[in-house]
């Protein structure tokens, strides 16, 4: 794999009822692979000028509306749902749920081509032409609003180490107010050795569940009452949230046409249930590596696994290894 | 393959060409309209009212003891609400709207054959007619600010500023009297005729082209100091216990009153006059059945073989064309996108 040589960042993009269920188990921010998936659309639109194409995308959540609301007296939220027009017999049509959502998002795209300054700053101006008529999501893209913030830039990467971290510490500054979205897949590994050592048949599950709800445990001594312990709502070590990264397979891969009314007779078919991880949304002041930022999709057939990748976890620990 | 084995993809389905953002209200006073951007924005509250029974009761409840004692129980209600300012007379509304091409390209479908073939008519279609009636239609329910809904109704003067947008500089723009423009039919009066036709050409140029067109559409409705605008009311189907329950929420989007971009979308597509009675009620939406929600009626029954299935299947697999009217109806359901694949 070649390393990224620019990246290309298309800041503050806002979107318009967006899907808001990207799993069966969670609402909330799309999942990564809408996001793998769109960079990978955008990528084909431009085959004349990229040999090499992109390297993976960053996501950073600057905003979040999503339609909902809190029925009275209820604890739990609903989603807005839209009426759509009658049906043939002038009936009103069967309400399907749907959670939508507006968010505006930057998402930082490695470029593995090596293109000079003036090209770049070209490929990056026809990019965010192109994705303005495009979807993210399933949501639309409003227009850009005015102002050179909000303009497609262009960051050539150094090749040294060094000068790569003073341009991260640059522009990760451009990525502010926001989050960015990473994996944790160590603190799930974690948390399930720590469930294992009270509880043996914990699963990776449970693991996910325990860090994602709120907890509420006898874990604090009582300063009134020595000897006893405070009931109170376990922190957590971060924003942490269950996400969709991708798909494993049920069936084994049927060859393309075999499966009848699949989307597309060209293409190997295969069932396949969704997979979750562990996410954490970080401030992108902490990102000290690009490859804490960045999202790939990895697809291992063998084993059907269909996944996006985010390697915050290792890039940390190579980080704080080069630092000792 | 012979011709007449072709069928409808199982997986048939268009995006839509025409994407209206959320519009979003703001008020000031009509005379102050070219400082519009700098505008308050209206904001919804919520009101609690004592109302009184008025519902049509049954048969049984109209004994007149019972009765009293319903009618004298109030009827209290917790609702959403949204009002000009009291200094403010002019109600702002402002969207975007992107006009994307490839009308007529198929976002998802299986079938490489069905593809080829309804490629042949769309291509047929634009040889031969072209965009340039649906166009000029979109372009009429722009400038007859179709799109306010409600708040068209009764209001003094509405003036409609469109602007064509690229790379964020504004490259032309027009200023439409909406009322000089009739909502039941298409046409205009000859003094704006003419600037009429150059928007309709630029949502052509939208619609044919590979590129997308960028309008920015603000609408200003004279409709008096303190007057209630008619943002877009949310559909929520859990309301909850009913006590502290609200009957109606309205749409907002970071606190500023707003319009769904769906109902917008639906005004601009307001343009089908082919369906079989249209003298009595004028354009309806662009609908694969013809279904107008007010009335709950559908026009184009499935029965009449007027329905967008029906034709597009003569159209595509038996390549019977339809009369020009019914093209440009099922050429305007394509641009309005959907899932139109074959049921198995």
């Amino acid at each position: 794999m070649t390393e990224p040589t620019a990246l290309l960042l298309l800041p503050r993009l806002r979107v318009q009822n967006a899907n808001a269920i990207s799993g069966p188990l969670s609402w909330g921010f799309p999942s990564p692979t809408a996001f793998t998936g769109f960079v990978h659309a955008l990528e084909r639109q431009f085959t004349s000028v990229l040999e090499k194409g992109f390297a993976g995308v960053g996501i950073v959540c600057h905003d979040f509306e999503p339609q909902i609301s809190q029925p009275a007296g209820k604890r739990t939220q609903v989603f807005r749902l839209t009426r759509n027009p009658v049906g043939k017999d002038g009936s009103t049509q069967a309400l399907v749920e749907e959670g939508r959502t507006h968010m505006e998002v930057s998402l930082v795209i490695a470029v593995r081509d090596y293109l000079p300054a003036r090209k770049g700053r070209e490929f990056a101006d026809d990019a965010m032409t192109v994705v303005h008529g495009m979807r993210i999501a399933g949501g639309s893209i409003l227009p850009k609003r005015e102002g050179r913030r909000f303009d497609a830039q262009w960051w050539p990467l150094e090749e040294d180490l060094e000068g790569q971290r003073l341009l991260l510490r640059k522009f990760r500054r451009r990525l502010l107010p926001g989050f960015a979205l990473v994996e944790r897949p160590d603190r799930l590994a974690e948390r399930l050795s720590e469930l294992r050592e009270r509880q043996p048949d914990a699963c990776a599950l449970d693991a996910l569940l325990d860090l994602t709800r709120l907890n509420f445990d006898p874990d604090m001594p009582d300063p009134e009452k020595p000897g006893e312990l405070r009931w109170g709502i376990r922190r957590k070590p971060g924003w942490l949230v269950p996400i969709p990264v991708g798909y494993a397979a049920l069936s084994p891969l049927y060859a393309a046409e075999e499966v009848a009314n699949s989307r597309d007779d060209s293409t190997p078919f295969r069932f396949v249930e969704s997979l979750y991880s562990l996410g954490e949304w970080v401030s992108p002041h902490r990102l000290t590596d690009l490859n804490q930022l960045l999202w790939y999709s990895e697809a291992d057939s063998a084993k059907g696994i269909y996944r996006c990748i985010n390697r915050y976890s290792q890039a940390m620990e190579t980080a704080t290894t080069g630092i000792a | 393959m012979a011709k007449n084995d072709l069928k409808t993809a199982s997986v048939l389905a268009f995006e839509r060409k025409l994407d209206p953002s959320d519009a979003l209200f703001s008020a000031g006073a009509w005379e102050d309209r070219k400082n519009g951007a700098q505008w308050p924005a209206v904001e919804v509250r919520e009101k609690s009212i004592r109302g009184t029974i008025s519902n049509r009761l049954k048969t049984k409840e109209q004994d007149p003891a019972k009765l009293d004692a319903s009618i004298q129980a109030p009827n209290l209600q917790t609702v959403d609400v949204a009002t000009l300012p009291n200094n403010a007379d002019t109600l702002r509304v402002r969207f975007t709207l992107r006009v994307l091409g490839g009308a007529g390209v198929p976002s998802a479908c299986n079938n490489a054959d069905y593809q080829e073939q309804l490629h042949a008519v769309v291509q047929q279609y634009i040889g031969e007619i072209g965009f340039s009636e649906l166009a000029y239609r979109y372009a009429s329910n722009l400038a007859n600010a179709r799109f306010l809904w409600r708040n068209r109704i009764g209001a003094e003067s509405i003036e409609v500023q469109i602007r064509h947008l690229e790379e964020g500089n504004v490259t032309k723009e027009w200023v439409f009297d909406a009322h000089r423009l009739s909502l039941r039919e298409f046409g205009a009066p000859d003094t704006v005729a003419k600037q009429l036709e150059q928007l309709a050409a630029v949502v052509e140029m939208g619609l044919s082209s590979r590129s997308h067109v960028l309008l920015e559409i603000i609408a200003y409705a004279r409709v008096g100091d303190g007057q209630e605008v008619y943002p877009s009311q949310e559909l929520i189907l859990d309301r909850g216990d009913k006590r502290g329950q609200k009957s109606k929420t309205l749409y907002t989007v970071g606190e500023v009153a707003g319009m769904h971009s769906q109902k917008i979308g639906n005004a601009i597509r307001t343009i089908d006059t082919w369906y079989a009675d249209t003298i009595d009620l004028g354009p309806i939406a662009v609908e694969p059945y013809g279904s107008v929600t007010s009335q709950g009626k559908a026009y184009r029954q499935p029965k009449q073989k007027t329905d967008f299935y029906n034709l597009l299947d003569n159209w595509v697999l038996k390549k019977q064309a339809p009369e020009k009217g019914h093209q440009h109806f099922v050429m305007a359901t394509l641009i309005r996108g959907g899932v139109f694949g074959e049921k198995e």
